[in-house]
């Protein structure tokens, strides 16, 4: 069996009403069963008709910011964002702890294409940016 | 908060593919070689000792006949026709929230290099309810796995795999990869 550890990154969202919310934390909080703060993340935006302003993730000190919709650097303004893990192994093979990486990426989703901020988080000095047509 | 990823070789008892256990192809019997071009008569889970630790658990073997067929013990039959339990492999995917398991991929490499296919090996590789199997090779020629996009703490992905040699010899180097994304 191979366990992934959450290493302490998380997202966070400013919301249309002023609200910020923080993976784990009040209203998105993690609790065993429930839906994840990403899904509840969702269905709060949902039901009270919000959207998200800002975007992006901490690690500890570290913040990586997506474009918000006052881009800081009057870059183009996102139409929604998405936040998801990736998790890459080898399996099959006996070697199933020589390769065992993990991912957060946060996405600004645009019309015709994505910006992606990955975070690699066993070492979270490493980040990449990708930019994605849809 | 830990995610977990538990691979098994299906069988009338499951074996858990541990951290040093790979899996293996055989003739019918453990450790025997497989004919060049032929594809394996049964499947194990060998031990970092090389020990069979399914050698109890009666495990599932899916044998590739054609591109849409195959031989899980009842002779052949088009793929798609496998149960759950009739695939060889099982991977079950937990958390301990609800979430969604989208983007999963597997695919076979030469050890070094995941755009480079396996080497003298071919590996088959099909999702319950497929109609073909995918030749895996390399990152560029993946299975990719059907999202499971209703968010739980446990999703379970049943796959079938078959594997043929090419030439003669152990082919240990190769390597298989297996990725998705999670929120």
């Amino acid at each position: 069996m191979l366990t992934i550890e959450n290493t302490g990154s998380k997202w966070i969202a400013g919301l249309s009403n002023g609200e910020t919310l923080v993976e784990g934390k009040d209203k998105v909080a993690h609790i065993k069963g429930e839906d994840s703060p990403w899904w509840k993340l969702q269905k709060y935006i949902k039901d009270n008709k919000l959207t998200i302003h800002s975007f992006g993730i901490w690690v500890g000190d570290k913040h990586f910011n997506l474009p918000s919709i006052k881009p800081k650097f009057e870059g183009e303004v996102p139409l929604s964002y998405n936040c998801f893990r990736k998790v890459v192994s080898d399996v099959f093979t006996g070697e199933n702890d020589t390769l065992k990486e993990s991912y957060i990426c946060a996405e600004a989703i645009y019309k015709d294409y994505k910006v992606q901020v990955w975070v690699d988080e066993k070492d979270t000095n490493k980040s990449w940016v990708n930019l994605i047509n849809k | 908060m830990a995610l977990t990823q538990v691979l098994v070789l299906q069988g009338v008892s499951p074996t858990t593919l541990e951290a040093a256990d790979s899996l293996s192809f055989a003739d019918g019997t453990f450790d025997n070689p497989i004919t060049v071009d032929a594809y394996n008569d049964s499947t194990h889970i060998r031990s970092s000792v090389g020990v069979d630790d399914s050698a109890a658990n009666t495990p599932v073997n899916n044998k590739y006949i054609a591109a849409g067929t195959a031989d899980w013990g009842d002779g052949t039959e088009d793929i798609e026709l496998a149960t759950d339990a009739e695939c060889a492999l099982k991977i079950s995917i937990g958390y301990d929230s609800n979430v969604t398991v989208t983007d999963i991929t597997m695919f076979g490499y030469d050890g070094t290099t995941p755009a480079t296919a396996q080497t003298e090996m071919t590996i088959q590789m099909a999702e319950q309810a497929d109609t073909e199997w995918t030749a895996v090779g390399g990152s560029g020629t993946a299975l990719s796995i059907a999202d499971s996009d209703t968010p739980a703490t446990s999703h379970d992905f049943y796959v079938l795999i078959s594997a043929a040699p090419t030439t003669v010899g152990v082919k240990s180097a190769n390597k298989m990869r297996f990725a998705f994304t999670y929120q």
